[in-house]
């Protein structure tokens, strides 16, 4: 079998390792499409991966033989070792045990914007009286179209242009479903929780696809920095989390950075190209190695 | 996808609302239709920024009262206050919002408070 078998594994450390080097260098819109779906490629050909570390020792143990009439012992060493199989199982319990509770709170979560939208079906925006400073989208259902919901808080704080960009970056959260990106990249992490790191990266980059959007319909990238400048210091700090990844706990300075540099370039391909190429090889050895597991089958089975 | 402009006009009837009805939040006072399309900056017509008032009267989103021989708005604050207790969960601070509702900002540093007021006080000008 080779060590093809564990390429997908190494995609996915390395995808999880770039991802912030990625969040902060590429394009947003293409960077955030891409990541998405590198990421769920390489959760993919990981898990099946594991399977096969795991599947090619339970092909070769001795009750399974017995019953299939194999001859006993196969030719040679085991193509993979104990430990490696027993590594690979804990790796796929956990996917399980980790997959069945995000599973259960996205379900909750969907639920929960479901019902919240029957509170809000006045228009676009939907003012909640709170002195907070807070913005979020209630993303499309089947029923019911996107909302932005703002607290008067929030519109207090910011002037009439500010006010345009704040509206201008929701309703590009609402307009590109930025939600099922989001929703897409927490299932790959959960497929395989090595690409925890994926999930912070694409939030990022879709906060900066909104900011360039808004930057667009007001026309000014400054007063869209300024906007976010405002907003954000009318919240107030907050008490950090335990743990952020690096390039997060300083990301509205970034964003703000960001929109005060010129426009990002259609180039600076090399960090897409990358996530691109680590999707795809993950997915091309998975299909390898699954077609060694294949022949391993048929060696076991005396097919030669 | 088509660019928004900067001008009144090109904007649709949805997305006026929306402006109106935060301009009328900011304000903190009833508006007249004129001081309105005032902190709007000016651009739209008066009879768009009439017409969506109107609208948004139906919708009884806000409340309007005798001004003059016209009529001054303001937000109809006890909707924002239903409204409000409806999605408490997500007003608070410290509970942890779905991962599908995008917002604006977040999690701001203590640090990155200093550098950004400097950033405001000295006015990023909007010279674009």
């Amino acid at each position: 079998m080779g060590s093809v078998v564990y390429i997908p594994l190494l995609c996915a450390l390395a995808l999880a390792a770039g991802a912030p080097a990625i969040a902060r260098s590429a394009p947003p819109r293409q960077g955030s499409a891409m990541l998405v779906a590198a990421a769920f490629g390489a959760a993919l050909a990981a898990d099946v991966a594991l399977v096969i570390l795991v599947g090619a020792r339970l092909i070769d143990a001795a009750p399974l033989a017995t019953v299939l009439g194999w001859p006993p012992e196969a030719n040679g060493p085991h193509p993979v070792p104990l430990p490696v199989s027993l590594a690979a199982a804990a790796g796929l319990i956990v996917v399980a045990i980790v997959g069945q509770i995000d599973w259960r709170r996205s379900s909750a979560a969907a639920r929960r914007v479901r019902a919240l939208h029957g509170h809000a079906d006045t228009g676009e925006l939907v003012v909640l009286r709170s002195p907070t400073v807070l913005a979020l989208t209630l993303p499309a259902t089947r029923t019911s179209p996107g909302r932005i919901l703002v607290s008067d808080g929030m519109l207090r704080a910011l002037d009439a242009a500010e006010r345009r960009v704040l509206l201008a970056h929701e309703r590009s959260h609402l307009r590109h479903r930025h939600d099922r990106y989001r929703r897409l990249v927490g299932i790959a992490a959960s497929l395989n929780p090595l690409l925890r790191p994926t999930v912070a990266a694409v939030d990022f980059l879709l906060e900066r696809w909104a900011d360039e959007d808004a930057a667009d319909a007001v026309g000014s990238r400054h007063l869209t920095a300024r906007a976010l400048a405002r907003a954000a210091v009318a919240d107030g700090p907050r008490r950090e989390r335990l743990w952020q990844p690096s390039f997060a706990a300083q990301k509205v300075s970034r964003r703000v950075n960001a929109l005060l540099a010129p426009a990002p370039a259609r180039g600076a391909r090399l960090a897409m190209l990358l996530a691109a190429m680590t999707g795809v090889i993950a997915a091309a050895t998975a299909v390898a190695a699954a077609h060694d597991l294949g022949h391993l089958f048929d060696l076991l089975r005396g097919d030669g | 996808m088509r660019v928004v402009m900067n001008d009144g006009p090109r904007r649709e009837a949805g997305e006026l609302e929306s402006e109106v009805l935060a301009a009328l939040w900011a304000a903190g006072r009833p508006l007249t239709p004129g001081e309105v399309r005032e902190e709007l900056g000016g651009l739209l017509a008066y009879t768009t920024v009439m017409t969506t008032l109107s609208r948004l009267h139906a919708k009884d989103v806000v409340d309007r009262r005798r001004s003059g021989r016209g009529f001054a708005y303001s937000p109809n604050v006890r909707e924002a206050e239903v409204a409000a207790r409806h999605f408490r969960s997500l007003l608070d601070r410290g509970h942890d919002r779905d991962e599908v509702l995008q917002g604006f900002v977040s999690g701001l540093s203590a640090d990155e408070e200093r550098v950004l007021r400097a950033l405001l006080d000295n006015g990023a000008e909007v010279d674009e």
